[in-house]
């Protein structure tokens, strides 16, 4: 009942501050912010209490609360709960509650409809995270879309209507068209075994004739990799990043993306073992020309926002590299990816968002030699941009590092050429620093420095980026049954493409793999001995 | 039974109401009693209670699904009432006689819900059309009602002829008008019963503006009174779908292979020329029109697949359709102007009001927790169930998505254009009315049980 609880105190933290906006705004972020907190709370209370299950070998799945929905059509209410979905709700929870704090005085105008999206925005998203029936999986996924399309079209900047829709209208068929995947999945199902469920754990070990199943999951992948933004399904993406207002820019970069890679985890690579493998050189293809296609286009832009959402899309090309490389370490990187990313960007959109607010522009042609009047709003800055850029010590470098170091084994060309994003990163995110902050003056602006409550939410950035840069082991640890089962699930699968002589090139990199995933959990292990762990 | 024999002495009544009643608010009392009346005894003639027995020979049947069907519409029209009983005051003078027609057109959509033989039909058909006509053509000094009344008396009648030549012909080549006996006749498929069946096929794809049949519906929708648009679009067009339906599964079922592709291109052609017209329309009530075209290419599935989750998914699909297109007629027949901008700032002005109707609109557009999303996936299951021509429901999948686009222009005028929508007035049970409608949406969107367990229990 944990789950249902989490999901229903943000959907009735959402009603009440939109009921009592009107008479007492304050108290209406309060309630608003107290619902998102009271849910990380219990979230954490949760992880430190099953923190020691997660020793290799034990059982993936830590809570798992299934009612009946509608039965005649095999629809359950299903959630639950493993060491990904963990993860992912407790940064959804994190990232809610930062992106509340930091537009806590931008939204002026109905405010109390705009708590309600936000929070309704942030259940779906966990929702997202949670649920195992894939129906109830689409409802989340659609649940998301209108909140979010309000907060876009309502609060948005000045080209919001345009951005909304495009928006709306991209994801709305993209999820249509894994809404007919799902369906045809369930008759597929239903016809072989005489069950008919959309019940995850029993869709999972559905033959499939390879044809049917790469049809279904390309249902499946058009829906994540339009949610994700990858070349060439990315045209909304800048638009909507750039038009929403700061909280929703954070929520859609920050966590909606996130959707879709928990998506590609939780559902394509476990459903279509073998139609990803084959899918997979394509996948790996179009993520490695969206980390280069993204930095350039991130590299050319004058628009600060514009900016961080190329690079937001540079980031989630990494994502498409780690999950199609099938190894361990990189799923690993992976996970870590989504959590460090989100909490770059979501940093990055916020300094966007408190430049925007004092200068009322974007355009970084106007901004330079910032850091004389702000030099904490420029120290802060400057912590994201390196970590954005890779910096070891920081979230994104891990991330980064473990999925390069994956996919090297399962494909040699491609990820030479992913890491040569590491070098175009630098290069845009140091314009970001250099344009801003040093420089030369071009215009002449009155700046403030960051008030308490930015600083407050940035310091919780802070800690959590370096906290993941330096001692990833408790997020490995958490993951680390969720990839055991991933990496499972790909090795039972025969390769199908494979044949002859180059079957034995296979089992050696497969061999090779193991040692490699064994020496880097041992090595994390001991640093958590080392850490004074237990 | 009972609702056939009392929607007819009601109708009657209803028409010396008027002489009788001197007060408005007298006679419109009067019409919803009589239709909470219709609903009850309804009701109690599926639990097993039966007010008249009357010999029929069989001609007429009705079973479950007529019954369940029945107050599905009953309901609707009761909403229906509450909604924009007012408004008919607007139309004309005839005030009692708008509401003795609606009673013979229920009267009518029982017939042709219960049908076992093809004459009922028939009867049912002309039985809602005719008042229909007279009601497009109540604004009597509205040229463009005039237009639009003779338009559809012409091409009505037209089809009505059509239908009549395929009744013919399946006589013709079965010697019977009974549904059991059409289906018992023996031997082969003779090439007049299927040109019987198409003749029919036909008339009722133009009954139930189903494209390339469709053009009258966006002119008479426009030309008639708000009022009776709405009416037209929600409880007669499903009345047409429902006599669709079961004419194709009570006589010409076994022939599914015939009819099958024919209704797979009908309902492509449907849902492309529907929502792609809608996507270029000014007001919204013409875009209401082409809408109304749209949904009824997602019903057509229910016939293209013909199973029993089509059967089911069409009942509820008509509920969710009704319901929300409804209330969205009720709120733009207050409004001053129709067009998009006429919306524009409304929800500053009517809160409650805005929020239903945006209820409404998402549940046309699919998306999910509504009603219409449900409904939608039960024809897209029943179609994918078919297990052939998945072009199809792709498709209707891309015009699904653009049907978002002019349905949120609407949310769009509405939330996020500043502008002065004028002040309308609305009594409170208006208000209400929309609510419990919003509400209903939604309920039907998360428990569609509550509906749908009426059908088995």
């Amino acid at each position: 009942m944990t789950l249902v609880y989490i999901i229903l105190i943000l959907m009735f933290g959402g009603l009440i501050s939109w009921i009592i906006a009107g008479k007492n705004s304050s108290l209406a972020k309060g309630i608003a912010l107290l619902a998102v907190l009271a849910d990380l709370v219990i979230i954490i209370g949760f992880w430190i209490s099953v923190y020691d299950k997660f020793d290799l070998g034990s059982q993936q799945w830590l809570i798992d609360y299934r009612v009946e929905w509608m039965p005649q059509l095999g629809i359950s209410f299903h959630l639950a709960m493993d060491g990904l979905s963990l993860l992912m709700t407790a940064l959804a929870l994190f990232l809610g509650a930062v992106s509340l704090i930091v537009s806590w005085n931008e939204i002026s105008k109905n405010l109390g409809f705009y708590l309600f999206n936000a929070l309704w925005l942030i259940a779906g998203i966990i929702g997202v995270f949670l649920s195992l029936d894939l129906i109830l999986f689409y409802f989340f996924w659609e649940v998301m879309l209108v909140p979010m399309y309000f907060i876009l079209a309502i609060w948005g900047h000045e080209n919001r209507r345009y951005a909304g829709m495009k928006f709306f209208l991209f994801t709305q068929l993209s999820g249509l068209l894994m809404l007919i995947a799902i369906i045809a999945l369930y008759f597929i199902h239903g016809k072989n075994s005489g069950q008919y469920t959309f019940d995850y754990f029993a869709l999972i070990g559905t033959s499939l004739s390879a044809k049917t199943g790469l049809w279904l999951m390309c249902g499946f992948m058009i829906a994540f990799l339009v949610k994700l933004g990858i070349v060439p399904f990315h045209s909304w993406l800048p638009d909507a990043y750039t038009q929403s207002p700061t909280g929703g820019s954070i929520l859609l970069a920050a966590l909606m993306s996130k959707t879709a890679a928990y998506g590609m985890l939780r559902f394509v690579v476990p459903l279509f073992p073998e139609a990803s493998k084959t899918f997979a050189p394509v996948a790996i293809t179009l993520g490695v020309v969206s980390i280069l296609y993204g930095a350039k286009l991130a590299y050319a832009q004058t628009d600060l926002k514009r900016m961080i959402a190329f690079s937001s899309m540079s980031h989630m090309g990494f994502i498409m590299v780690g999950i199609f490389s099938f190894q361990a370490l990189s799923y690993q990187g992976t996970i870590i990816e989504m959590i460090a990313h989100g909490i770059s960007i979501t940093a990055l959109f916020t300094v966007a968002g408190v430049i925007h607010a004092r200068i009322q522009t974007r355009d970084m042609d106007q901004m330079g030699r910032f850091w004389e009047q702000v030099p904490k709003m420029g120290a802060i800055t400057m912590i994201f941009v390196l970590a954005t850029l890779g910096l070891p010590g920081l979230g994104n470098f891990v991330a980064e590092f473990l999925i390069l170091t994956g996919a090297f084994k399962s494909n040699v060309t491609l990820t030479v050429l992913a890491a040569l994003g590491l070098i175009a990163s630098m290069i845009y995110a140091l314009v970001i620093l250099q344009k801003i902050f040093h420089g030369e003056r071009r215009k002449e602006w009155k700046l403030t420095d960051l008030t308490p409550r930015e600083v407050l939410a940035m310091g919780c950035l802070i800690v959590a980026i370096v906290w993941i840069g330096i001692y990833p082991q408790p997020v490995i640890k958490t993951a680390q049954p969720t990839v055991n089962s991933l990496e499972q699930n790909s090795n039972n699968t025969t390769f199908v493409n494979d044949t002859g002589p180059t079957n034995k090139m296979t089992l050696k990199n497969g061999d090779e793999n193991m040692t490699m995933t064994r020496e880097t959990s041992t090595f994390f292990l001991s640093l958590n001995k080392k850490g004074g762990g237990k | 039974m009972n609702a056939l024999i009392i929607s007819a002495v009601w109708g009657v009544v209803m028409m010396f109401s008027g002489i009788l009643l001197k007060q408005r608010s007298g006679i419109r009392n009067l019409a919803v009693a009589g239709l909470v009346l219709l609903l009850v005894s309804n009701i109690l003639e599926m639990s097993g209670t039966v007010f008249f027995k009357v010999e029929l020979k069989g001609m007429i049947v009705f079973d479950r699904f007529a019954l369940f069907f029945d107050s599905i519409i009953f309901a609707s029209a009761l909403i229906y009432l509450f909604l924009s009983a007012r408004d008919m005051e607007k139309v004309g003078v005839n005030y009692a006689e708008y509401f003795a027609l609606i009673f013979f057109i229920l009267c009518g959509i029982t017939l042709v819900a219960s049908f076992k033989s093809l004459l009922i039909l028939f009867l049912g058909i002309e039985i809602v059309s005719i008042p229909l006509y007279i009601l497009t053509g109540s604004e009597k000094k509205n040229l463009k009602s005039n237009e639009a009344s003779l338009k559809y008396l012409l091409l009505g009648s037209f089809s009505t002829a059509i239908m009549l030549m395929g009744i013919a012909f399946v006589y013709g080549a079965t010697g019977s008008f009974m549904s059991a006996e059409i289906i018992a006749s023996p031997g082969t498929v003779s090439a007049l019963l299927i040109a019987g069946m198409t003749l029919l096929l036909f008339s009722m794809a133009f009954k139930a503006s189903v494209v390339p049949f469709h053009f009258w519906a966006p002119d008479v929708y426009d030309g008639a009174p708000t009022v009776f648009a709405s009416f037209m679009a929600t409880i007669v067009k499903a009345a047409s779908f429902i006599a669709f339906i079961r004419l194709f599964n009570d006589l010409f079922g076994d022939m599914k292979p015939e009819w099958q592709l024919w209704m797979a291109v009908l309902t492509a052609a449907t849902l492309f020329v529907g929502n792609i017209t809608a996507v270029f329309q000014q007001s919204v009530k013409r875009m209401l029109a082409y809408s109304s075209v749209a949904q009824a290419g997602f019903m057509m599935f229910s016939l293209y697949a013909m199973n029993t989750d089509a059967v089911e998914g069409l009942l509820l699909y008509v509920a969710a359709y009704s319901l929300a297109t409804i209330g969205i007629f009720a709120v733009l027949n207050k409004m001053s102007d129709y067009t998009f901008d006429g919306f524009n700032g409304f929800a500053k002005s009517q809160p409650v009001l805005a929020a239903s109707t945006t209820i409404c609109l998402l549940s046309l557009a699919g998306i999910p927790l509504t009603a219409g999303f449900l409904s939608k996936f039960y024809m897209l299951r029943a179609a994918i169930d078919t297990h052939k021509n998945l072009w199809l429901v792709i498709f209707a999948v891309v015009m699904a998505a653009v049907s978002v686009y002019y349905y949120f222009r609407l949310i769009q005028a509405m939330y996020f254009r500043e502008g002065n929508a004028h002040e309308i007035e609305v009594t409170p049970v208006f208000k209400w009315t929309m609510v419990v409608v919003a509400a209903l949406v939604i309920l039907l969107g998360i428990f569609p049980n509550l509906l749908l367990y009426w059908f088995y229990f």
